[in-house]
């Protein structure tokens, strides 16, 4: 039966001078404030069949009495009644205390839980220790005068946007300014009470709107009014609301502001985290030093919601294939049906270990119900993979590879469709023939010119980022030069032959490039061997799938984020061909 | 559909099967059929229009333009479509090929349409020419008369059949003087739309009474129509294929005043069996038209050398000759147990 309010405030009193009282900060977690002389107290609580997981403590110099320690103790499972009948609530825990304790010591009560909440073994009660983490951070903190956003005020602050990207990892919008002395101390804190000190490393963004509101010069240095950028809190933040921002100047006037609502919509944040790139002009600045931990929290989560949920085989599989053909389809599915079409004509596909992969979930019903007919009337068998969420091309990739029976794995475009039959024997032979380490065919557009005929690098004189140039993009497909095999610098993932262990061994296309774009130049740098073969010729019906100006908001990321990875052996690759 | 065609097709047990269209099946009715029968039946299909090969109804006239298309490509054809890319008419046409490719053996009215999908990328080896055959039929009296100068135009009223160039040209014969006269048979012009319709009404009004518009006939009356005609005008702007009025002014001795390009130019021989004019062009086929009815003579000339076009008999033969063909190189052993229904039975076909 839950404890009346009356009942909990006699216990409160009757324990009120007593040495000891204790608090469930989660199911699992429980504080306790001891007066001892003792320098390492023991909690004292009765645990019955539960043990401690892990104890932290802090010490408060009292001055006038026994010195008070804090202990929170993490359960190996939820507290026992016992230890239950001995609690009070938190509210009162922290008025009796904690809340009288000096600033300083506050401090370390506040710190001491976020140690809790960082340290492993995680408590199983996350929720509740952050409700509590969040309660205690407003019974103990000091709190400073409100901003104001006032021409006359020369303090001004305010928080524009918090994109949680994980528990523990943020991106932060807002801006700062100070017209009577250099800020020396910006800090979010999140709900939990967990700080976070921008000063440091933030990207300092011009935001000329809020300058020309308060029309006199202000004194932030050089640097701009506006704030932006990742950064990570020691220890987990589930909480929506909550979030402060405080400032502090060299003449110690201190400011906050209550922070905006969270967003946790990932798709949205990288949509935004990206457009934040049109602020800076190079690839070696420091805003991508924010861009590329955030995006690659997101790619990553991404990622790993996007696992398998269903395979379908369709027909007989082959009997120990050599090559197994990996197939992404997003967007759209008639893809399916114009390749079989094509690849009916040709033996060699029927010994193919033929796997397509579906990145558009919400296609799943609408597939499953062509598949079984294609199947029926083109008689090629294949697989059918379906993700649970949409992963992008490198993940629906590395899928699909998971999931291969061939030795050599072909990575294969949807849109792309062969000009003839026995393709695939002539890649694979020389594959074998050769030491390759990726291998790219010609590719061609719509109207016989060449769309691919192996990649190189370019990058502008300025000493810009390096981007991808086809050779001989838009030439007509016989032209001579075309028509030598020779190793290239790489070649395009739309069509690309690679041993399945290597790729494996590569850890196959890295998922921090956002969606279909590098990730196959990345792969072949990460191996130096790589070789286009001419005699292979296959169409490549490019840019139906993506939007145009998504791919363009997209593309300025992949190509600077390729650029810091690959700069110098994209030099050194560079100079070797030519 | 394709599950119904299956069970047709495994229920009737074709020995051969031939087709002449895939519309409201798709072309993938082609590949059901070869899987459903295999590989030992053969399959013809008889190419009746251009669809395959132009998105535009098959066509082959610009949408930019208006004027005939000579050359298809997935650029050209993005042009005519600007919301389709170049690459799906691409994929489609690699796609439409794919399903083609299980047919053995391709027949062709004329040699412009068989000229015309073997450029488009058919094997030339299965395209075979195989005009469409006519059955027997008694023809209409020659009319008595000095002045050869009566015309019919016989079609469906479009824009595509080239009706309003005719009506352009009788207005300038009409303003010249010229005794000429002109009977239209036709119909659907209430499908048309709004710009053509109204540009007819405003021709007919203003030939009027060189023009008389007769709107939709029965074909039984044919033999009245061209009873009261000298001359057959098909004025089409756009290729055609073998147009059957063309066969039909044949069996019925009335000589062709046609456009010179595509099916037309090849079934009517200029200045030997009928006349040309610059397809689209009103001025020269008023100009042909002037100079045909001016001379007895000529109109003589040509009737006498009009030749009897390709009896139904004959064309039954052969088709009955290629399946037998055809069965042969499948390694059949299976002789043709019925011969095809007698060409009595066969059903008209109607104007396109």
């Amino acid at each position: 039966m839950p404890e009346t309010e009356v009942e909990a405030r006699e216990r409160v009193e009757a324990s009120e001078g007593a040495p000891r009282l204790a608090t469930l900060l989660a199911a699992d977690v429980v504080a306790v404030h001891l007066e001892t002389e003792e320098a390492e107290p023991e909690p004292d609580v009765d645990l019955d069949e539960a043990a401690i997981a892990d104890l932290a403590r802090c010490r408060f110099e009292n001055g006038l009495g026994a010195p008070g320690h804090l202990l929170v103790a993490k359960l190996d499972r939820p507290a026992p009644e016992a230890l239950r009948a001995t609690c009070v609530d938190l509210r009162s825990f922290l008025r009796e205390r904690l809340a009288p304790l000096g600033r300083e010591d506050r401090e370390a009560a506040t710190e001491l839980l976020e140690e809790v909440a960082a340290s492993e073994p995680a408590s199983r009660d996350a929720v509740g220790l952050s409700a509590s983490r969040a309660l205690a951070r407003e019974g103990l903190r000091e709190p400073h005068p409100l901003s104001v956003v006032d021409r006359d005020e020369p303090q001004g602050l305010h928080f524009d946007s918090v994109l949680a990207l994980s528990e523990t990892g943020f991106y932060l919008r807002g801006w700062a300014r100070d017209g009577q002395a250099e800020p020396v101390r910006l800090t979010a804190i999140s709900p939990e009470g967990s700080r976070v000190e921008l000063l440091p490393r933030i990207y300092r963004d011009p935001r000329p709107d809020v300058d020309s509101f308060y029309e006199q010069p202000t004194r932030t240095g050089a640097d701009g009014t506006g704030f932006l950028g990742y950064c990570e809190t020691r220890a987990p933040s589930l909480l929506s609301t909550g979030w402060l921002l405080e400032m502090e100047n060299a003449l110690g006037v201190k400011r906050e502001v209550p922070g905006p609502q969270v967003s946790r919509d990932l798709l949205a944040a990288r949509s935004a985290i990206l457009s934040d790139l049109h602020k800076e002009r190079r690839w070696d600045t420091g805003l991508m030093d924010h861009v590329v931990p955030a995006i690659g929290l997101i790619q990553e989560r991404l990622e790993a919601a996007a696992q398998i949920e269903q395979v379908r085989q369709y027909g007989e599989p082959p009997e120990a294939p050599a090559v197994s053909i990996v197939v992404p389809l997003y967007g759209r599915i008639d893809f399916l049906e114009h390749q079989l079409a094509q690849f009916v004509h040709d033996p060699e596909m029927r010994e193919a270990d033929l796997i397509y992969v579906l990145d558009s979930p919400e296609l799943a019903p609408a597939l499953e119900s062509a598949a079984g007919q294609l199947f029926e009337l083109y008689g090629l068998p294949f697989r059918v993979a379906t993700l649970s969420q949409n992963g992008g091309y490198s993940v629906a990739n590395n899928r699909g590879a998971s999931l291969a029976q061939g030795r050599l794995l072909l990575l294969l475009n949807s849109d792309v469709l062969p000009d003839e039959p026995g393709w695939l024997g002539t890649m694979t032979r020389f594959y074998d023939d050769h030491e390759v380490g990726a291998l790219g065919p010609k590719l061609l557009f719509e109207d016989d010119t060449l769309q691919h005929a192996g990649i190189r690098f370019q990058r502008p004189p300025d000493g810009g980022a390096w981007e991808n140039e086809h050779y001989f993009k838009g030439l007509h497909r016989d032209l001579p030069a075309a028509n030598e095999i020779r190793q290239v610098p790489a070649v395009s993932g739309a069509c690309l032959m690679i041993d399945r262990e290597l790729y494996d061994e590569l850890g196959g296309l890295r998922g921090m490039f956002v969606q279909g774009d590098y990730e196959d130049t990345d792969l072949c740098l990460r191996r130096r061997e790589t070789w286009y073969l001419p005699e292979v010729e296959l169409y490549h019906l490019e840019g139906q799938s993506y939007a145009l100006e998504t791919r363009h908001a997209m593309s300025r990321y992949n190509v600077w984020l390729h650029t810091r990875l690959w700069d110098a052996e994209i030099e050194a690759a560079m100079a070797e061909v030519e | 559909m394709i599950k119904y065609l299956r069970e047709f097709l495994l229920a009737t047990e074709p020995d051969v099967v031939h087709l002449q269209h895939t519309l409201f099946f798709g072309y993938d009715m082609l590949r059901e059929i070869r899987r459903t029968l295999g590989e030992d039946v053969p399959i013809l299909y008889t190419l009746h229009e251009f669809l395959p090969i132009c998105h535009r109804n098959g066509q082959l006239v610009r949408t930019t333009t208006e004027k005939p298309c000579r050359e298809e490509s997935p650029r050209r054809c993005h042009e005519c479509f600007p919301e389709v890319s170049p690459q799906a008419f691409f994929m489609r046409k690699r796609f439409i090929q794919s399903q083609m490719s299980v047919v053995d053996r391709f027949l062709a009215p004329s040699e412009f349409l068989r000229d015309r999908f073997v450029d488009w990328g058919l094997p030339p080896e299965k395209v075979v020419s195989e005009e469409y055959g006519r059955l027997p039929v008694t023809a209409a009296p020659t009319r008595d008369r000095r002045q050869r100068n009566r015309l019919v135009f016989i079609g469906q009223l479009s824009y595509f059949k080239g009706v309003n160039v005719l009506l352009k040209a009788m207005k300038r014969l009409q303003d010249d003087g010229v005794d000429v006269h002109l009977a239209v048979y036709g119909a659907n012009l209430e499908l048309q739309p709004d710009e053509f319709r109204e540009e007819f009404a405003a021709l007919l009004e203003a030939t009027k009474p060189t023009v008389d518009f007769e709107g939709e006939f029965n074909h039984d009356d044919l033999p009245a129509i061209m009873a009261d005609a000298d001359w057959v005008v098909v004025p089409s702007v756009w290729w055609e294929n073998s147009p059957l009025v063309i066969q039909e002014a044949a069996q019925h001795r009335r000589p062709v005043i046609a456009s010179d390009i595509g099916g037309m130019a090849e079934k009517v021989h200029d200045g030997v069996s009928g006349l040309h004019f610059k397809a689209a062009d009103p001025a020269s086929l008023a100009e042909t038209i002037a100079g045909a009815v001016s001379s007895r003579k000529l109109w003589d000339e040509l009737q006498r050398r009009i030749r009897p076009p390709y009896a139904m008999d004959e064309h039954v033969r052969s088709l009955t000759r290629q399946y037998k063909e055809l069965l042969a190189t499948k390694g059949s052993d299976d002789e043709l147990v019925k011969p095809p229904a007698p060409a009595t039975e066969i059903e008209d076909v109607r104007y396109a």
